[in-house]
């Protein structure tokens, strides 16, 4: 008959339609899990994160002579007072994020040795940046105030 | 071994460790403290236990009184039912472990020390941080000559060639001024003294380690023992150093400690004397001398000698001339608070700072002492006086003497009938002040230093 | 007593009617699988006692670790048990890992076991991290902040997994709370399932491994009972021991968390002293996750270096030799670094 070429090659239809049903379930059910812990990770992912400080009052500008480097617990900076004026370090570790300590001329982080000399720059240790520096003003009431993050260069000063 | 054995041995040790850990609760540190109280003479034995205190100021529970039990209250202006421990000397509230609780600690035992002072005492409300400049004590002390050691420190380096005019550039540690306008001869800033001149170190090592201004502690001898920051002054030492009290934390055979853990105003000559009066300074030398009649270095007083002949001995200089005042008053009778915790200025000389003099009380020959009216209860004279605990001195209406700059002497005071009496601020004794106005002094009206009337008016030894 | 002789504990139940002998001997397995699962349940009935005080909020949760300490009547006894159950928890598996590696209990069909032994071993070290920090103290809150940072390191996908961590852009009461999750039911749930299968699978690939029969010789056999009676004996002992630890060596408890500056010397607890000191003079990424993550890769890799040949079941066989150098290796590396930094 001139039709055979038309029918089914039996040999290759390996899937009867039972089959294909529970791979099609399967399937389903496995991409299901993947998404139980697609959702799960997104759950983790907060939507709603603590908002930057803003601004911090220091204190009044009277209160920091020159020479002096001060740590202020309120904002975590070391408030400095030098011969060009008033300036902020931050103090956070750029390599970890410990807090560099105060010594006789340098600042030390505890963590991984990392030293900083007394304006912020790298002497030794895991640290590979500087310490950044914040923006610093003086309000109507006459105080100081930081704000964390506005990064400003580090031979910027607030002339008072 | 066979099973009996084992069995013996497991439930031995496993009841040997219970037993162990039941002990060490019932000897806990604390419970010890309180033990060595109640054996103590002179107390009401209390019962074992954690006392808990809520102060009212911070609603907080605090467990500090479980092993200080028996310290004394701070002052009746910070009872520790009100102020509580923490809020001054900071630390854990809720650790019962010594480590534990006197970790984050302000300046050790002593919150007042000037390097946290601002942050125990100068706190908003306490003593700094007032819209009353008057009323920041701590800020007054900072920049006051005793913290400075600017003098000293601007006359050893003119001396040695380090600075040109003997003006005072330094302190011991920087300070700044500027409020305006400044008083007369009070400066804007000084300079933390570092190594800038070869002569800096060696004026570090010599003059200001080793007690002579408030932020250096005392030298560890007899007559020297004393705290630092606000309690060099107002919390008080005796000779030996020993803690005199009942909490039985604090040795009390370890010299190094105030008598009680209290804080007056009634401040007795013996305070001052723990720094002053104790020898001679050579600038030559650049050193201290200490007195060679008194030990340690001398020997020791007879215990026969009467109270004023001790006084006189031992608590003033073989060099000087006492007038009758100074050896009879406090120093605190004369020398005012503005004096000596200074006026919140910067001042680079003694004179400068220290402007009491003999006239401020007794007056000249053409006129008696300047006055002024106290017009309200709760004025600073009235609040010294009621600090002090001699509040029935004063009433408002009072005429009480006043400086030459603008501060009232509580304590000497114009009766009704124009006469004067000082009350002693320590002892309470009151006295009669004679006034050179109409009496037979033959002074020259133009010299009115303290050398000048000591001339005359000297009491032999 | 008939009640009990009548129906045989579960406990009891649980256990195989007999073991071999070679397996059973002290002396060769040194019962360290046993006392890890001895360490984590004292670990967690402690640790249950500990949940009836402890506040994980940042005000709190200091206050609270002293509350249970210092005030609350033997808090000291179960919060020290905690502490020394944990360590002896980590010390224990880690040991058991290592004779795990010289007696060839790794070999086929063990793998997917040491797959999941070394799962359980990383839990243990999680829960020893999380449950340092829930103390809230100075040495705490710095291991938190670098620990945390050093997820910030991971190129492109570091800022995310820092904040499914700790759930907020930088450390506070949403990381606290999340590690008190993790350590109380989170690091539970999944150690608890690990536990139950590690067993089951230990007892579904044959029970403990031993040296095969050589010669023909008639194996020897040690009874349930007798198992179970130096189970017994051996829990009491070990249970006295963390008694007079916690009594004699109280679990440290450091100041309150104080991110001002102040404190001499940090030190990492005690089971990254070793990654601390690579910190020092490597770059982050390196030193804080590839080496760690390189350390458990090539202990993954353990029963793939050697699946056949003899040495199975004895100790130190030179037929072995490849796993057993490199956990020698290994074992140098961590503790060399660890003590480089603890003698600083």
């Amino acid at each position: 008959m001139a039709l055979t070429h038309l029918k089914k090659p039996e040999a290759t239809v390996r899937v009867s339609r039972r089959d294909f049903l529970a791979k099609i379930g399967w399937g389903s059910l496995l991409a299901a899990v993947g998404s139980f812990a697609a959702a799960f990770m997104r759950f983790l992912h907060p939507n709603v994160v603590t908002p930057s400080p803003g601004p911090v009052e220091l204190g009044s500008p009277e209160d920091y002579a020159v020479g002096s480097l001060t740590f202020l617990d309120q904002a975590r900076v070391y408030l400095g007072h030098d011969t060009r004026g008033y300036y902020a370090i931050i103090a956070v570790c750029t390599h970890l994020g410990c807090t560099p300590r105060l010594e006789s001329n340098e600042l030390a982080c505890p963590c991984h040795g990392s030293r900083y000399s007394l304006d912020g720059q790298v002497i030794t240790g895991a640290a590979k940046r500087p310490l950044d520096r914040a923006l610093i003003w003086r309000a109507a009431n006459g105080h100081l105030f930081v704000d964390r993050s506005h990064i400003v260069e580090a031979d910027w000063r607030l002339r008072l | 071994m066979s099973k009996p054995w084992w069995i013996f041995i497991a439930g031995a040790t496993v009841l040997l460790a219970v037993g162990a850990i039941v002990w060490r609760e019932n000897h806990r540190p604390w419970q010890a403290w309180q033990e060595r109280y109640n054996l103590q003479p002179n107390v009401t034995p209390i019962a074992i236990g954690i006392k808990t205190l809520v102060p009212t100021r911070t609603g907080q529970p605090e467990l500090c009184l479980t092993c200080h039990v028996g310290i004394e209250d701070i002052s009746p202006s910070h009872p520790a039912t009100a102020v509580g421990c923490v809020i001054c000397h900071g630390g854990d509230p809720l650790a019962l472990d010594a480590g534990r609780a006197h970790g984050n600690m302000h300046g050790g035992g002593n919150p007042s020390d000037l390097s946290v002072a601002m942050a125990s005492c100068g706190t908003t409300d306490c003593h700094g941080g007032n819209a009353d400049p008057e009323q920041n004590h701590v800020t007054r002390v900072l920049h006051s000559m005793p913290a400075t050691y600017a003098g000293g420190i601007a006359n050893v380096r003119y001396t040695f060639g380090a600075q040109a005019s003997p003006a005072a550039q330094f302190a011991v540690h920087a300070v700044e001024d500027t409020s305006k306008p400044l008083p007369p001869r009070a400066l804007t800033s000084l300079a933390t003294l570092g190594t800038l001149h070869p002569i800096d170190a060696q004026l570090q090592q010599n003059c200001l380690t080793g007690g002579c201004h408030l932020w250096s502690p005392a030298k560890s001898e007899p007559y020297y023992y004393r705290s630092t920051g606000c309690a060099t002054c107002h919390y008080l030492f005796d000779d030996e150093g020993l803690y005199r009290g009942n909490d039985p934390t604090i040795p009390h055979d370890q010299p190094g400690h105030g008598i009680v853990h209290r804080l007056t105003t009634a401040i007795p000559f013996t305070q001052c004397n723990h720094c002053h009066n104790r020898g001679t300074y050579s600038l030559k030398q650049m050193a201290f001398l200490p007195r060679e009649d008194l030990p340690p270095a001398g020997p020791p007083l007879s215990a026969q000698m009467p109270a004023e002949g001790r006084r006189l001995v031992e608590y003033y200089q073989p060099v000087g001339d006492f007038t009758k005042c100074e050896i009879e008053l406090n120093c605190i009778d004369c020398h005012t608070a503005q004096e000596v915790m200074g006026d919140g200025h910067i001042y680079g000389a003694k004179p400068d700072a220290y402007y009491v003099q003999c006239q401020t009380c007794h007056g000249t020959l053409t006129s008696a002492p300047a006055v002024e009216t106290i017009r309200d209860a709760n004025e600073t004279a009235m609040r010294q006086a009621r600090i002090d605990g001699h509040a029935d001195f004063l009433s408002v209406g009072d005429q009480v003497v006043q400086t030459a700059r603008g501060e009232l002497l509580w304590s000497v005071k114009q009766t009704a009938l124009g006469q004067f009496v000082q009350i002693d601020k320590v002892t309470g004794t009151t006295y009669k002040v004679p006034l050179v106005l109409g009496s037979r002094c033959a002074q020259d009206g133009s010299d009115q230093s303290a050398k000048y009337c000591h001339q005359c008016h000297y009491v032999t030894r | 007593m008939r009640l009990w002789r009548r129906n045989k504990s579960l406990i009891y139940a649980l256990h195989p009617e007999k073991i071999p002998a070679s397996g059973a001997r002290l002396t060769y397995t040194f019962g360290l699988g046993g006392i890890t699962v001895f360490a984590a349940t004292v670990t967690a009935f402690t640790g249950l006692a500990l949940t009836l005080y402890y506040v994980p909020t940042p005000a709190d949760a200091h206050a609270s670790t002293v509350l249970i300490n210092d005030i609350a009547s033997f808090g000291a006894v179960i919060r020290s048990l905690h502490y020394w159950g944990a360590q002896l928890m980590v010390i224990a598996a880690t040991l058991h890992l290592v004779r795990i590696v010289f007696t060839g209990g790794y070999r086929p069909p063990r793998e997917l076991n040491w797959l999941i032994g070394l799962t359980l071993l990383v839990v243990t070290l999680i829960w020893d991290f999380s449950g340092y920090v829930l103390r809230w103290d100075n040495g705490a809150f710095w291991a938190l902040l670098v620990g945390t940072n050093l997820f910030r390191e991971i190129p492109f996908c570091g800022e995310i997994l820092y904040r499914a961590l700790v759930g907020d852009t930088q450390l506070g009461a949403s990381a606290l709370l999340r590690f008190y999750g993790w350590h109380v039911i989170g690091l539970t749930l999944i150690a608890g399932f690990g536990i139950v299968y590690h067993l089951w699978r230990l007892r579904k690939d044959g029970g403990i491994s031993r040296p095969s029969l050589e010669n023909g010789g008639t194996p020897a056999f040690v009874s349930r009972d007798t198992l179970l009676f130096r189970e017994f004996i051996a829990v009491a002992l070990l249970t006295a021991a963390l008694l007079f630890l916690a009594t004699f060596f109280p679990a440290p408890l450091g100041p309150a968390a104080n991110p001002s500056p102040g404190t001499s010397e940090v030190r990492a607890p005690w089971i990254f002293l070793w990654v601390q000191n690579l910190l020092r003079a490597i770059p982050s990424l390196w030193a804080g996750i590839i080496i760690p993550l390189a350390v458990l890769g090539l202990l993954a890799l353990v029963p793939f270096l050697d699946r056949r040949g003899p040495g199975r079941g004895v100790w130190f066989a030179r037929a072995r030799w490849k796993p057993q150098a490199l956990i020698a290796l290994l074992a140098i590396i961590v503790v060399g670094f660890s003590l480089r930094e603890a003698l600083r």
